[in-house]
């Protein structure tokens, strides 16, 4: 996914407004976005006072995108959601609060801000992280993500900025029936390994404590790598 | 002297000093009769002069200040005698007695030289002093030094004619080795405080061409194509030289003539000695030479790299020997394969001790060997074990205790080569309690023997099960007496079972993975069951389950049927003589259900036996092939058809022809060749458990005792505690410390993943 297509939705955005250093605006609109933030709510609320799956692609689509775009990956982060496709009232409320949007078109107008923040590594890192363990919340009790669903996850996380190495990582995995998930470190390790690790693989230390299934997947492409220079000569 | 008139004289005395002048006349005849005197010496004619005289008119000169004109002279005296005269003479003796001239000529030198040097005594001590110059004698040995002995013609002859003599004593010609002593000893004194004269003149030269001489001679000896011949040739010349060296040239050249030789004649030619076809260190090795062998460690020794040349070439022919016998599939059994490492370790030990003197490199290549290649094939700990199980077991024949003891300890010595100290447990555990249980063991003793030297190798933790076994099988003995006790105060029936239980604790032994199933006929199952309700009612909470693949039964047979030899020729058979035949049976369990189905029917089909009996098929097939297709002796069972194979179809009947010179008939079940194939992968799966169990057992404790750890430094950590039992790959351990990860017993540092903190 490259970064055009998320921004060529949004080109009819409003401009986006410079704060102003007033602090009685400051106070009105707040006082005015918390209720409106809870009208909001209560437009894709359930019976059970939350916002349930069908309320969320409810939500995404007034916001004009999917209900698995990357910024709304981004939006559950600055949320605090605590389970994957439910937001609760106070996740809600305080997330709106947290990003200063009362209304679609403002949380739409954040869009920019929350990609460009989530584009900081330190920040990234962290929502890196937090993907995994908000994904595990699809299936109760489960400890380790499916190696289909971490792949969905991988791509969803990394549609800003893919690491060139995604597709042959992703190759390796679909030809390895035998990987049975892909357990947290794993996929907490997997950032750095692109961040670290050229292109070539010719700077991968085994001995450098890399979780075993990366090493794996050097061995693979070094052996690949060598079948192709055989054949080539 | 004059008077002084009228002047009165004083009484002071005056001690009036010595005439200090001397005129020149006196002088010159002081010295032109210590000249004379001095020719005289040196013509040998110094009979008539007087010691004291000379010593005396010396010490005037030098007193009266006339030292430098004695010195100078002595020295123009002794050069123009040695070099007018004594040169002459010897370059003269060139060609004829040249070394007798010499040599004559220097002792003379000497006598005289210490007879002037006595005379002018004085002047060594005052004037030479004073000066520094050179005492009298050393002056004279300068000269002749120079005069003679450096004398181009003379130097360059006396070095010829010794190296000649050397060349010619080394060809095997008889020399005046006197002649040569002489020489050196002369040339060694003429260096005064050094021994440079000796070493120019003719030290180097010769060095130099025992150099040359001995790489002609390597050569020679090489083409005789014998590394034993060479090498005995080459002690023999060694000696000659040292010898040489003492005797008569000096001792100081003992080391370098030595060194010579054993550069050129070992270092240069180290590797082809070594690996010579036919005759090198394999050869020796295979043929039993240990003199050769320790002839050539010997002067191996001497030289840089020899030693190591040899163990080079020694440990090559040891792996491949060694690999030859652990991979030879096939041909092999536990107790030959054990036994052929035994042989060649004791082949080895003997060369060590007669032909290398216990050397601490060779004793360490040997080890290397035998842990390479006893390594490469993964059933060497089962084997051993079996070979242990065997020497414990009765019936051992031709070895006393003590010959077992040795066997044992060099068993042990193999152990401790092993790298999968774990398999070999296993398989011990498992041996032991079939000696145990079959009641094979030889001793009680022997068996705590054998444990306490494991216990020595590999600590408590393998031995405290084994002990527990033993104390089952006390405990046991025990537990019968009370219920024979219990027996006949409660006149409880076995309905003709003369029972005998062995309860075993779980955790001790070693388990099968399933107690497989069996039908146990009546009688037996029910004096089985008042065993165990008197058990139970004695230690409640306990289970009991019996295991039928253990254990074994008497059984009380009648044979009805003719012997076969009674079978007259016509082929009928004739009325049986002698009765039925009576017979104990001891067989196993499996076997006893499967014998006591034909007291209820005479002809079974295999499936049949199968099915009534309940008996897995691998037992089976093994308890009804012993009883059926073994040696005649051992046939209870008659099968048709007649094959080798044993089919669900086929009908077992009882043999009633059988016949046995015992009474008394142990079945043989099929000999323990070590493991099937499948049973081995299990055993196999079970240890890999174990060792992932191990694994994270010395992790978790290496990082609770440091907290905070690097990756590469734990993963030395652990193979270093854990080596004594297995090598653990650190492929394996990385995989064993993610699982710990996951589970949350480690976790890595956020600045730096590669370190570990222990999450408490």
């Amino acid at each position: 996914m490259s970064t055009s297509r998320i921004f060529s939705q949004y080109s009819k955005l409003p401009p986006i407004r410079k704060p102003h250093n007033n602090n009685d605006t400051k106070r009105l609109s707040l006082e005015c976005s918390e209720g409106q933030v809870t009208a909001l709510f209560d437009l894709y609320k359930n019976d059970e006072d939350c916002i349930d799956e069908e309320g969320i692609v409810k939500f995404c689509n007034d916001l004009g995108v999917k209900p698995d775009d990357f910024i709304v990956l981004v939006l559950a982060w600055k949320f605090n959601a605590e389970l994957m496709g439910r937001f609760t009232r106070t996740e809600f409320v305080s997330g709106c609060k947290a990003i200063q949007a009362h209304s679609i078109k403002w949380i739409q107008s954040k869009f920019p801000l929350l990609l460009a923040e989530v584009q900081n590594r330190q920040t990234f890192k962290e929502f890196y992280r937090w993907s995994y363990k908000f994904c595990l919340t699809v299936e109760p009790g489960q400890r380790t993500l499916s190696t289909e669903v971490a792949i969905q996850m991988w791509t969803i996380v990394f549609s800003q900025r893919e690491p060139p190495i995604l597709p042959r990582w992703f190759r390796f995995l679909e030809r390895h029936e035998s990987i049975r998930g892909i357990p947290k470190d794993t996929w907490d390790m997997f950032l750095p390994f692109t961040e670290q690790v050229r292109l070539d693989l010719t700077n991968y230390d085994e001995s450098e404590a890399w979780p075993s299934l990366l090493d794996d997947f050097v061995e693979y492409e070094s052996d690949l790598h060598n079948q192709n220079v055989q054949m080539q000569e | 002297m004059s008077m002084n008139k009228g002047k009165k004289e004083t009484n002071k005395m005056r001690i009036r000093a010595f005439p200090m002048t001397m005129d020149q006349k006196y002088v010159d005849n002081i010295w032109a009769l210590l000249k004379n005197a001095i020719q005289e010496i040196q013509k040998k004619n110094n009979s008539g002069l007087s010691f004291e005289e000379l010593y005396r008119n010396a010490y005037t000169m030098v007193l009266h200040k006339h030292g430098e004109k004695l010195y100078t002279g002595l020295r123009e005296v002794v050069t123009d005698h040695l070099v007018n005269k004594i040169r002459e003479d010897v370059v003269e003796s060139l060609n004829n007695n040249f070394l007798q001239t010499l040599n004559s000529a220097w002792n003379d030198h000497q006598t005289s030289m210490v007879m002037i040097r006595d005379i002018l005594m004085y002047m060594d001590r005052v004037y030479v002093q004073q000066n520094t110059v050179d005492n009298v004698y050393n002056l004279g040995l300068m000269i002749f030094r120079d005069q003679v002995t450096r004398y181009p013609n003379i130097r360059d002859h006396l070095q010829q004619t010794l190296l000649d003599m050397v060349a010619r004593e080394r060809k095997g010609e008889v020399v005046d080795r006197g002649a040569v002593k002489n020489a050196c000893q002369m040339l060694m004194v003429l260096g005064i405080e050094s021994r440079t004269v000796y070493e120019e003149d003719f030290e180097r030269p010769f060095l130099d061409q025992s150099g040359e001489f001995y790489r002609r001679e390597s050569q020679k000896f090489l083409e005789e194509n014998s590394a034993s011949v060479y090498i005995n040739k080459v002690e023999a010349r060694i000696n000659e030289e040292a010898e040489r060296a003492r005797h008569y040239l000096d001792n100081s050249t003992e080391d370098p003539i030595v060194k010579v030789l054993e550069d050129e004649l070992i270092s240069k030619h180290m590797k082809t000695i070594v690996e010579m076809e036919n005759s090198g260190v394999v050869h020796m090795l295979k043929h039993n030479k240990t003199e050769d062998l320790a002839c050539m460690y010997k002067l191996f020794i001497r030289v840089p790299q020899g030693l190591k040349t040899m163990c080079d070439c020694i440990s090559a022919y040891l792996r491949e020997e060694g690999k030859a016998l652990v991979q030879d599939e096939g041909s092999k059994n536990a107790i030959t394969y054990i036994q052929s490492l035994l042989d060649l370790k004791d082949r080895f030990d003997h060369f060590l001790h007669q032909s290398f003197s216990e050397d601490r490199q060779f004793k360490q290549m040997v080890s290397g060997d035998f842990e390479f290649f006893i390594n490469l094939n993964q059933k060497s700990p089962e084997y051993l074990s079996l070979f242990v199980d065997d020497k414990l077991k009765k019936g051992v024949k031709g070895m006393s205790e003590q010959e077992i003891e040795n066997v044992l300890d060099k068993c042990m010595v193999l152990f401790r080569f092993l790298q999968e100290k774990d398999v070999f447990e296993r398989y011990y555990k498992q041996h032991l309690a079939k000696r145990l249980l079959l009641n094979k063991s030889v001793s009680d003793d022997s068996e705590k023997n054998m444990i306490s030297k494991l216990k020595t190798e590999c600590g408590c933790q393998f031995t405290s099960k084994l002990e527990g076994m033993f104390k089952d099988m006390t405990v046991s003995t025990i537990t019968m007496d009370e219920f024979k006790g219990h027996l006949q105060t409660s006149g409880t029936n076995l309905h003709g079972v003369d029972l005998f239980v062995r309860v075993l604790t779980t955790g001790f032994w070693p388990t099968q993975s399933a107690t497989p199933k069996c039908n146990i006929p009546t009688a037996p199952r029910m004096a089985f069951e008042a065993f165990r309700r008197f058990y139970l009612a004695k230690h409640s909470g306990r289970q009991l389950s019996l295991q039928p693949q253990l254990g074994s039964a008497d059984l009380n047979a009648t044979f009805f049927g003719t012997k076969k030899d009674d079978v007259d020729a016509s082929g009928a058979s004739s009325a049986p003589k002698g009765g039925p035949r009576k017979h104990i049976i001891q067989v196993s369990t499996f076997q006893m259900c499967v014998l006591m189905l034909f007291n209820n029917r005479d002809k079974w089909t295999y499936e049949e036996m199968k099915s009534e009996t309940d008996i897995p098929e691998k037992d089976l097939m093994r308890a009804v092939q012993s009883l059926a297709l073994g040696k005649m002796t051992q046939r209870i069972l008659v099968k048709e058809p007649k094959t080798k194979e044993i089919e669900s179809d086929h009908t077992l009947v009882v043999n009633d022809q059988f016949t046995s010179k015992l009474f008394r008939v142990k079945i043989q079940t099929v000999a323990a060749k070590g493991e099937s194939e499948p049973e081995r992968k299990e055993t196999r799966s079970k240890v890999d458990e174990d060792r992932k169990h191990e694994i994270e057992a010395a992790i978790v404790r290496i990082m609770k005792a440091r907290k905070k750890l690097q990756h590469n430094i734990l993963i030395a950590e652990v193979t270093e505690q854990l080596k004594v039992r297995f090598l653990p790959s650190p492929v394996v351990i990385k995989k064993r410390i993610e699982g710990l990860i996951e589970r949350e017993y480690l976790a890595r540092t956020p600045e730096d993943r590669k370190i570990y903190t222990y999450v408490a």
